[in-house]
């Protein structure tokens, strides 16, 4: 079963003195991740490969800009974040970000497991997930996959914490409310 | 009941085997070309003479160059000659010492003036009377 994310030591100052098995370990325990986190904005499976592979290799030539070892997840994440939005531009195919919450001030209090879904509901949770604008499936995808702080999401996708609070909080009452009509 | 994380990560499992192939992959160029800085460190090791002796005569030339430079202020440090007036006031005064000091050897001088060389024929026949 795979289990909630935990506080982990993962070998980045090894990996900035080139051991080719510390990065192998930061590739292992990230590629699933930062995989879904892709093709779940992307929506295609080949171009979410080329896009892990473009990410890891960004990764390993700037590992020197890195200025924390423990934000080495959103550091990478953030890498891939602004792959696909490059992808998005190359490919004329963004989508204007839908802001109209940014400003609103709204204080939530987030837990990675406060939307449990039941197995019947599973298909349908990825379905529905599809359909939120891709902000809100931005920042809900790097709260579920990684369960990243605010702060993180913030630093990931370039927007302020009051933006992700706002996108967060519509994203799960957008999501609750559609499943709750489904079921 | 599963959490979105459980989901999300077990409905995209299936990529598993190409993310693997992926980072292998990425692996291998890291390693790539960690071979081609060592191959470049090799060459600039067998290199190591020639850049040794280039250096050296850089080294040379600078020397040279900073030599260059300081002879002008070798010169500049030097003590002027005295003028020409206290020159000749010296000769003179070393001359008068030098008179004088012939002077003072008169037994000398007398046996050069009486010194007169006989012609070779003369010496002969003394030596020959003798």
């Amino acid at each position: 079963m795979l289990g909630v994310v935990e506080i982990e030591q993962l070998p980045v100052s090894e990996a900035r003195a080139g051991e080719a098995a510390a990065w192998d370990a930061l590739f292992r325990r990230y590629q699933l991740p930062l995989y879904v986190y892709i093709f779940e904005l992307v929506r295609d499976e080949q171009t979410s490969l080329d896009l892990v592979q473009e990410a890891f290799i960004n990764a390993a030539r700037h590992i020197g800009s890195l200025r924390e070892d423990a934000k080495f997840g959103s550091w990478l994440f953030g890498i891939a974040h602004q792959k696909c939005i490059q992808r998005w531009r190359k490919q004329a195919r963004e989508e204007m970000l839908r802001d109209e919450f940014a400003n609103a001030p709204i204080e939530v209090e987030i837990a990675p497991d406060d939307l449990l879904i039941r197995e019947e509901q599973e298909a349908e949770f990825m379905g529905l997930l599809n359909q939120l604008p891709s902000p809100q499936r931005s920042v809900l995808l790097l709260h579920f996959v990684e369960e990243f702080s605010l702060e993180d999401i913030a630093g990931i996708t370039g927007v302020s914490i009051g933006t992700v609070k706002s996108r967060m909080h519509y994203a799960k009452k957008s999501l609750r409310k559609l499943l709750e009509e489904k079921s | 009941m599963k959490t979105p994380r459980e989901i999300l990560l077990h409905h995209h499992q299936h990529a598993q085997p190409k993310l693997d192939a992926i980072r292998r992959a990425v692996l291998a160029t890291r390693t790539e070309r960690g071979n081609e800085s060592i191959s470049l460190r090799e060459m600039l090791r067998s290199l190591r003479w020639h850049l040794l002796g280039m250096s050296a005569v850089w080294f040379l030339v600078l020397i040279l160059h900073s030599d260059a430079g300081r002879a002008p202020l070798l010169a500049a440090t030097m003590p002027k000659p005295p003028p020409p007036q206290v020159m000749i006031a010296s000769m003179r005064e070393h001359r008068r010492l030098l008179s004088e000091m012939a002077d003072a050897q008169p037994a000398d001088r007398e046996r050069r003036e009486l010194f007169v060389p006989k012609p070779h024929s003369e010496c002969r026949r003394e030596f020959s009377i003798a």
